[in-house]
Formats: C-alpha cells, sequence, structure tokens
C-alpha cells in the first residue's frame, strides 16, 4: 500500500499545479495566451489609439508620452512612431507626431471596436463594470472589423458605450462629439424608502445598465411610478415591493439604482 | 413587409410549426404568471404542467381545438414582460407575432395587474391588430374587491375582450367564439392609436415615420417600421430600401441616449390611462389584506423561518415515512414474486438460459427495482410539493432564504430547486426554468447534484447503520446513524454554496444576470389538479426517463457477470483492475465498477455492490446467481461486507462519494437538454466527481497517517 504521507504530499502538489496553470488571469494558460498575442500590432493599434485621443484633447504628442503612455521604452516609441510614418498612418518627425487621415480612420477603426466591446460586456454579460475596460483593452487587438460589425448588429447598431461615449460608425464618422454629463449622484433612492413609505420614482441611475435596466423598465420602474416598500425578508434584503399592482422583491442593490423623489415631495 | 419575409407556408417550417390539419393559427401570448398555461390547457383540453409561477414555459406547447366547426392550432408563446427581443424568450415570442403571422393572438392579460400587463398588450398591437384579449384571473380580482371592467377595457383598447377564470373555466367557451369571430373577419378590431412617446423622442419618431412613409407608401405600420429601424434592428431594416435605413440612422443620433428608458414610460403612461379607464368600479383590495397578514407570518425573522423549516421538515419526513410500505409491497410485487413468475415462464417457453438471464435477470430485475424504489417517494414528494408551489407559498421561501444565496452569487429560487433535487435531480433541473436570470439559472443547474436524490437516501441509511451506528453505545445506535445521514446531506448543502460561490467567481463570472423575484399572490390549491398534474408531469415522466436507462444498464450488469474471458467472469477482471484505484480512495474494486455501471439509477448501487461482492469473492451460492441483483437485510449485508474486508472507513467513504459523485444518466441528459452545452453538461458531470474523488482520497490518507496505518 502506497504511504499516506507521501500519497497526500503528492496530491497537494498536483492541486497546486492545476491552481497554477488554470487560475484566471494570472494562471500560466492565461499567460500563454496573452503572450501568443502579436506584440508588435497590439503596439502600433495602441499607439495610434493614444495620437487620437491626444488629438481630440488638442494636444501635440512627443515621442517620450507615447512611451509614457504605452510603458515601453522611448527608443522603442520612436520604432513605432516611425514604422506609422512609413505606413502613412503618422505625420511629424521629431518631437511632435499627429495623425494622417488615413491614421485617423484606423485609430477610429480601434476605438470602436474598444466601444462596441464596452457595450457588449455592459449589455449582454453579467461582468463586473470595473473590468470592462481592461477586457475590451485586450479583446479589441483580436477581432476582425467583420467580427467588429456582426457584434454591432447582434447589440442594435449602439450609439454610446456604456461610460456615455459615443461610438464611431462603421464607415469612420463620429456624429456626436460631445461626452454626456454624467449625471449628478442620486440625492436618495428606493433602498431608501422606510417600511411601508410610498415614493416617486425619477430615474434609474446610470449604473443600472443591459439586462437589469430592460427588467426594472418592463416591471413599470419609469419616471413617475409609485412604489411601496411593503414586506421586508428576515435580514432585511431583499425587500418586497408593490410595483403597479405586483410584489416585487429587489435587492438591496438593484433598489439603490432607482433614484426617488426626496423626503416631503412625495405623495 | 410580408412581401419580403418568406411565404407563410415556408416561415411555419422554419418555425418547426406543421400547416396541416387546421383552419386557423392561433398564437397565445402574455406575461409570466398570468395563467397563459392554464388558459392553454382550458381551451385545448391538453394537460400541460402549470404553476404559480413565473416563467414556466420555456419550449413551446402547441395543441389544437374546434370552435363551430373551425380547427384552430394553439400555439403557446413564452411568457414575456416585453417584445424588445432581447432574451430568447422575447425573441421567439417576436419573431412568431412577426413572422408566423398568426391569424389571431390571444393576449392573456392579469386583470389584477392589469398595467404591467398593458405594456406587453400595446406592444403585441404595435405589431397586429388581430389580437382578442383574455382577461385571465377575474376570481382573484373579484376576491381582491379589484373591479375591472371587460367592456370599457375593450372600447379603449378596440379589441374583444373576454373576461375569464381559466381555473375553474369561466369564459372559455366564450374566448373560443370570440377567436372564430376574429379569424374569419366577422369582428374587425380597430386597436387603439399608437402611443405617443415625450416630445424630445416623439418629433424624431415623427420624422423618421414620415420617411418610413415616402420611401414605402403601402406600408400599413410605418410608425412600428420607424420604430424599429431606430432601435438598429437589423431584421427590419434588411427588408428596407438602404437609403431609408440610412436616413433614419442619421435620426438615430439625435435621439437622446435613454431613448428605451422613454419608449418604457410611454407605454406605461398608457397603460396607466387605459387602465383607469378600465377599472371605473376600483375598491379597496380586500383579499390583498389577507394576503398581507400571511405575508407577515411567512417571511418575518421570529416566525418565517421556523415555520418554513417545519413545514420542509414535514413535508421530508412524509415523503420517508410514508414510502416505506408502498416501496416494500412494490418490491414484494415486481422483484420477488415478478421476477420469479418471469423466470418460470421463460422456462415454460424452453427459452435459452442466456435469453432468460439478459432479460429476465437483467433488464427485467434492474429496472423492477428502479421502480419500486424510486416511485413511492417521488408519488409523495412531487405532490406536495406542487401543492405548495400552487398556494403561491414557495416564492416566499425564495424571498426569506435569497440573502444565503445572494452572497454566493445566486438566485433564492435556488433553494427550490435544491429542494426538489431531494427527491429526484433530474426533476430538480427541469426545474430550475423558474429562474429567469441566465448565470444563476447555470448555478442551480451545475450545483443541483448535490442535493442527495431520494435514489441515494437507501445507500446513506444502510451504510449508516451498518458502520457508524455501530460505534456508538447500542441505545444510541439509531440516532448515531441519524445524525450521520443528516451529516451528509448538510455536508451537500455546504458544497452547493461553496461550489456556487466558486462557479460564480470563475467560469460563470460572464453570463449575464437580472434578478427579480415576484410573489404571485396566495391561490387557494386545487388538490385533484395539482395531484394529477403532478402525478403525470413529473413522477411520471421522471420514472420513464428511469426506466429508459435502467433497462440496458441491467443487460450491461448481467452481461458482465456472466461472459467469461480467461476463465473469470470480465466484472471479476474489471474489479481486479479498479481494486489499485479503490485501495487509494478508501474505496475497492467492486465499488468503483458498481458505480460506473449503475451511472443509470442510484437506486441499483447497493444490489449491485452486493452482487458483485459474492461474484468476486468465488461465493456466488451467496447470493441469487451470477448477474442477478439482490438484497439481504442489514445485519447480513453487514457480515458480507466485513468478510469481503469492509472497514468503517470504507463505509464512511461510500457515503461521502454516494454523495459527491457523476449525476445518474437521467439527470445528465436532462442538463444537456436544458442547456442545450456540451460545455456546462462536462462541468455539471465532472465537477462532483473529481470532488467526490479528492475528499475520498484526502479523508482516506489522513485517517491512515493518523492511525499509523
Amino acid at each position: 500500500m502506497i504511504a499516506p504521507g507521501p500519497a497526500l504530499l503528492v496530491f497537494a502538489l498536483l492541486v497546486l499545479a492545476g491552481l497554477a496553470v488554470a487560475w484566471p488571469q494570472r494562471g500560466l494558460a492565461a499567460r500563454l495566451r496573452r503572450a501568443r498575442r502579436d506584440a508588435r500590432r497590439i503596439g502600433i493599434e495602441d499607439t495610434l489609439k493614444y495620437l487620437y485621443h491626444r488629438e481630440t484633447e488638442g494636444l501635440a504628442v512627443h515621442p517620450d508620452a507615447v512611451a509614457g503612455a504605452l510603458a515601453i521604452r522611448p527608443g522603442a516609441a520612436r520604432d513605432l512612431l516611425d514604422r506609422l510614418a512609413a505606413a502613412g498612418l503618422v505625420a511629424g518627425a521629431g518631437a511632435t507626431y499627429a495623425l494622417t487621415t488615413d491614421g485617423r480612420q484606423e485609430a477610429l477603426r480601434i476605438v470602436r471596436t474598444h466601444r462596441l466591446l464596452e457595450q457588449y460586456l455592459a449589455d449582454r454579460t453579467g461582468v463586473d463594470p470595473t473590468e470592462w475596460h481592461a477586457l475590451a483593452e485586450e479583446a479589441e487587438h483580436d477581432l476582425t472589423t467583420e467580427e467588429a460589425e456582426a457584434l454591432a448588429t447582434r447589440l442594435g447598431q449602439p450609439r454610446f458605450d456604456p461610460h456615455g461615449e459615443p461610438i464611431p460608425t462603421a464607415d469612420g464618422a463620429l456624429p456626436v462629439t460631445t461626452v454626456r454629463p454624467e449625471p449628478p449622484p442620486p440625492e436618495r433612492t428606493l433602498a431608501d424608502a422606510a417600511p411601508g413609505e410610498t415614493v416617486r420614482v425619477r430615474r434609474l441611475t446610470s449604473a443600472c445598465h443591459g439586462p437589469q435596466r430592460r427588467r426594472l423598465l418592463d416591471l413599470g420602474v419609469v419616471p413617475g411610478t409609485r412604489i411601496t416598500a411593503e414586506l421586508a425578508s428576515p435580514g432585511g434584503d431583499p425587500v418586497a415591493y408593490r410595483i403597479r399592482g405586483a410584489l416585487i422583491a429587489l435587492r438591496r442593490q438593484q433598489a439603490a439604482w432607482i433614484e426617488i423623489d426626496g423626503p416631503g415631495r412625495a405623495a | 413587409m410580408r412581401t419580403r419575409l418568406p411565404a407563410r407556408d415556408e416561415s411555419f417550417v422554419q418555425l418547426g410549426v406543421r400547416s396541416d390539419g387546421f383552419d386557423h393559427l392561433v398564437a397565445l401570448a402574455g406575461n409570466p404568471n398570468t395563467g397563459k398555461s392554464t388558459v392553454f390547457n382550458a381551451l385545448t383540453g391538453l394537460r400541460q404542467h402549470t404553476g404559480n409561477w413565473p416563467g414556466k414555459t420555456v419550449t413551446r406547447a402547441e395543441g389544437l381545438f374546434t370552435v363551430g366547426g373551425d380547427r384552430c392550432k394553439l400555439i403557446d408563446l413564452p411568457g414575456t414582460y416585453s417584445l424588445q427581443a432581447t432574451s430568447t424568450d422575447e425573441e421567439v415570442a417576436r419573431d412568431f407575432l412577426l413572422f408566423g403571422a398568426p391569424d389571431v393572438t390571444v393576449l392573456v392579460l392579469d386583470a389584477t395587474a392589469l398595467e404591467r400587463n398593458l405594456n406587453l398588450a400595446l406592444q403585441v398591437l404595435e405589431i397586429t391588430p388581430k389580437v382578442v384579449v383574455c382577461l385571465n384571473l377575474m376570481d382573484e380580482a373579484r376576491r381582491r374587491g379589484i373591479g375591472v371592467d371587460p367592456e370599457a377595457l375593450a372600447a379603449v383598447l378596440g379589441v374583444p375582450v373576454v373576461p375569464a377564470a381559466a381555473r375553474g373555466g369561466e369564459g372559455i367557451e366564450a374566448l373560443r367564439a370570440a377567436i372564430r369571430a376574429v379569424a374569419r373577419g366577422t369582428v374587425v378590431p380597430h386597436p387603439v392609436p399608437p402611443v405617443p412617446f415625450a416630445p424630445v423622442v416623439e418629433t424624431l419618431v415623427q420624422e423618421a415615420t414620415a420617411a418610413v412613409q415616402a420611401a414605402e407608401p403601402d406600408r400599413p405600420n410605418a410608425r412600428w417600421v420607424a420604430l424599429r429601424l431606430l432601435d438598429g434592428d437589423e431584421r427590419v431594416g434588411a427588408a428596407m430600401p438602404p437609403a431609408l435605413v440610412a436616413a433614419i440612422d442619421a435620426i438615430r443620433w439625435r435621439l437622446p441616449a435613454d431613448f428605451h428608458d422613454h419608449l418604457a414610460a410611454g407605454r406605461f403612461a398608457a397603460a396607466e390611462r387605459l387602465a383607469r379607464a378600465a377599472r371605473p368600479t376600483a375598491v379597496a383590495e380586500l383579499g390583498a389584506a389577507l394576503d398581507r397578514r400571511l405575508d407577515r407570518w411567512l417571511t418575518s425573522p421570529a416566525t418565517g423561518l421556523p415555520l418554513m423549516v417545519a413545514l420542509l421538515a414535514v413535508v421530508f419526513w412524509l415523503t420517508i415515512a410514508g414510502a416505506n410500505v408502498p416501496s416494500a409491497m412494490l418490491a414484494d410485487l415486481l422483484v420477488d414474486r415478478g421476477h420469479v413468475w418471469l423466470g418460470t415462464m421463460a422456462a415454460a417457453l424452453h427459452a435459452p438460459d442466456w435469453l432468460r438471464g439478459l432479460l429476465v435477470d437483467g433488464v427485467y430485475l434492474a429496472t423492477a427495482w428502479v421502480v419500486s424504489v424510486m416511485l413511492p417517494p417521488m408519488a409523495i414528494f412531487f405532490p406536495l410539493f406542487t401543492l405548495l408551489e400552487d398556494l403561491g407559498y414557495l416564492p416566499r421561501v425564495a424571498f426569506n432564504l435569497d440573502a444565503a444565496f445572494r452572497r454566493v452569487g445566486a438566485h433564492g429560487k435556488q433553494a427550490l430547486t435544491m429542494c426538489m433535487g431531494f427527491g429526484c435531480n433530474a426533476a430538480g433541473v427541469v426545474a430550475t426554468r423558474i429562474i429567469d436570470s441566465p448565470r444563476e439559472r447555470l448555478v442551480a443547474i451545475i450545483t443541483n447534484n448535490f442535493s442527495l436524490c431520494n435514489g441515494r437516501w437507501p445507500t446513506q441509511i444502510l451504510m449508516a447503520s451498518l458502520f457508524v451506528g455501530v460505534l456508538a453505545p447500542p441505545a444510541l445506535a439509531g440516532l448515531v446513524s441519524a445524525g450521520a445521514v443528516v451529516g451528509v446531506t448538510l455536508l451537500g448543502v455546504a458544497t452547493m454554496f461553496l461550489a456556487s460561490w466558486a462557479l460564480t467567481r470563475t467560469v460563470l463570472r460572464g453570463e449575464a444576470t437580472s434578478f427579480s423575484l415576484e410573489l404571485p399572490p396566495y391561490r387557494p390549491p386545487r388538490l385533484w389538479q395539482t395531484l394529477y398534474t403532478s402525478v403525470i408531469d413529473r413522477t411520471l415522466i421522471v420514472l420513464w426517463r428511469a426506466i429508459v436507462f435502467a433497462a440496458p444498464a441491467g443487460a450491461v450488469i448481467w452481461l458482465l457477470a456472466n461472459v467469461s474471458v480467461a476463465g473469470a467472469p470480465v466484472a471479476v477482471h474489471l474489479i481486479r483492475l479498479l481494486e489499485p484505484m479503490g485501495l487509494l480512495l478508501g474505496l475497492n474494486g467492486v465499488i468503483l465498477l458498481a458505480y460506473v455501471v449503475a451511472i443509470p439509477a442510484n437506486e441499483i448501487v447497493i444490489p449491485t455492490v452486493l452482487m458483485l461482492t459474492v461474484l468476486a469473492g468465488g461465493v456466488p451460492e451467496a447470493g441469487a446467481g451470477a448477474g442477478v441483483l439482490f438484497e439481504l437485510d442489514p445485519a447480513a449485508i453487514g457480515t458480507l461486507l466485513r468478510a469481503d474486508g469492509w472497514t468503517t472507513l470504507t463505509g464512511v467513504n461510500l457515503m461521502l462519494f454516494s454523495l459527491l459523485h457523476n449525476p445518474c444518466s437521467t439527470t445528465i441528459h436532462t442538463i444537456w437538454k436544458e442547456t442545450g452545452s456540451a460545455r456546462w453538461t462536462l462541468l455539471a458531470t465532472l465537477l462532483p466527481v473529481g470532488l467526490g474523488l479528492s475528499v475520498c482520497f484526502v479523508v482516506t490518507q489522513v485517517v491512515r497517517l493518523l492511525l499509523g496505518a
């Protein structure tokens, strides 16, 4: 019979090895997948995007700034810019660089893919908002133009990403450039309603998106709706609310997405 | 648009509807939990399962009925709150209304929650004017003192409205007549004019509608097409001239970003006005007071949780205690007498020995075994559970327990699918349809197997009394072994929480999630109907699937024990092959082989273990013959197993492995059908068996380390 001590040790090592390989994001498998990607293309695309963002802010770009933004050596940044200039995507030399028309189109394509991906993550998945940007930043380099267009079709040609930034159109136009102002945080939400209190809905906050927002709209939670906090569960979360005649239990997190009129204004 | 869409018959084929043998095609639409399935059953006489639950109909049911000589085919669409087509259910419902071209659409509205139901009604009326409204749950509205005037509603909506209480059959004849009238064109609906939206949206919608009218002057539903195009609907866009799509695209950019919120707000404002017009006699809600009092009792911290535990305990006690007698009777009838009788019959017919063995000892006996162990508990458990469901109590259980499930990323309703799993995991997996959030439903499906199903209870009870109870003084033996079974069950619950937590943070992280839990009003239960539907829909279907899988397993078991290679039955070779691994896990080769061949049903694990033990031990005279399943009284089983080298550790490990191993093949098949995904089916199969192997291994090695063996 195998001695129990060594057997347990071997088992523990196997489990640890399995975790080291399969751990999400930081495991060996995830690292390998990242390393296999084309680092040079990613560098080029990231440079174009950076130049585009600086341009919209009205700033000229120094190679050292590119190096800082992409976390690469200044020499490598100069190489990248020279290669882009040779391809006709960037104009300029020495201290300042700017996008050419072609370069701007290419940059807009990458921005479009990035914002479509963020909108997809917000609208169709349960991925946490804090991860949207990082995931889109990675995946934008893997999508072909056709795949990005298929995604846009599936999402109903969205106009804005979840942060309210407009998504460039497929032919590289940006009909709206102004960023939507972020509304002030709600003074009072449904989560603050006292047991038995009837309140009036003002709006759904922007933190409520995708399937969650559609569900609340379907249930009739729209501006002006009157909601009564009727019944608390034993732990106080969820709470059952009377919404348009039906008794619907919502969790505290969801109730906090529903801005209501301040005290004294509700009837 | 119909001109550019596939012709009607062609679209039927695509949507899986046969176009033969009926005069009118009728679609049934409505919110979840409005009694839509009850209306379906009342119209067709079919007994489709219905429950007091939102979100029951996932796959589409079809039925036929005749009215005034006209044959109507009725299609039950998934219950949805809207037709935005962002979920599969909504897409199925919307596509059928659009492309299936039904002659009449029956809209089932809940008379007690008119505003929310009218929101869907307005969206349906935007697509098709040929609508008959079935104003259902009128009995409940009366009970709660909600006065809805069907004629006033018909006047403001512009379509026929039939008041009904489908549970009692009230209004069904009138509904059939109204369907026929609209189908034949003797009644032509003139639906309510389209909903006006807030000015910032409305001016742009009108601009887009004008553009559609200019480009396509013959189109009757220009406003609806304009709205779809403004929404970026690709299927509608593809049917329109590209110039029009481009023109509307320009208008889209001037719409406010919260366009959808405005649409919802506009529709609900209209729904509110319509509901007000239809409820001229609204009085104080009488019955609601009783509901509220019940809710206070059933959901307060002081009384809600104890009542819930007591109620569930009674259900389980009735199931276990009540199943003993009928189980013994069935075993006597099917296993003892039936087996002998069939054996005699085979002998009288001069059937060859191998054929008699394969069919009678193999196929028949395994099937009879599964039926006698499985049927009685399910026939008791499912009706009791269905009764609680019908009352409207189960959503309150989900409400009470949601906090615990929220912490692991799951839905409160998982408490119910888990309870259902204690009866049968396959039924538990089907029951996850009540969870309408994709991620939470997957969690519930994958972790359902951690509920100890009733096929595994006999193994647990036997092992606990043979190997755990005997460690205690005789007076306490019963208590200790009962404690051990409860301990394993609780371990299963703990594993379920742990696995849910881990799954929602790793592989299921990206699945979409949306929580809401409707607490429907309490409804008086219908005893006979409950009994009927739960026996037909749950018990018999599960039993049938189990038989389909158990019969071939019986044949395999018999063949393994009777086909000899190199002087020994195949089973003995396999046992020797598995023995080293079995010992490493603190089990043995017999147990591992039994679990491989008994994948179809946990019920036959113990009989298979016994049969294989005597076969491998070379004492077949102790059993009933090679390949013949048998059962002994517990004391004799104990003697037999100990003689084969079983220790307390073996017994405990078998209890653990019985809890943590792959789902039975019926459940695996059900998971595959419910998820439609090989990936999730594989995960649900391998996760528990991986855990079981690991746990048995660690327990065994730690015990050996501590005992210095």
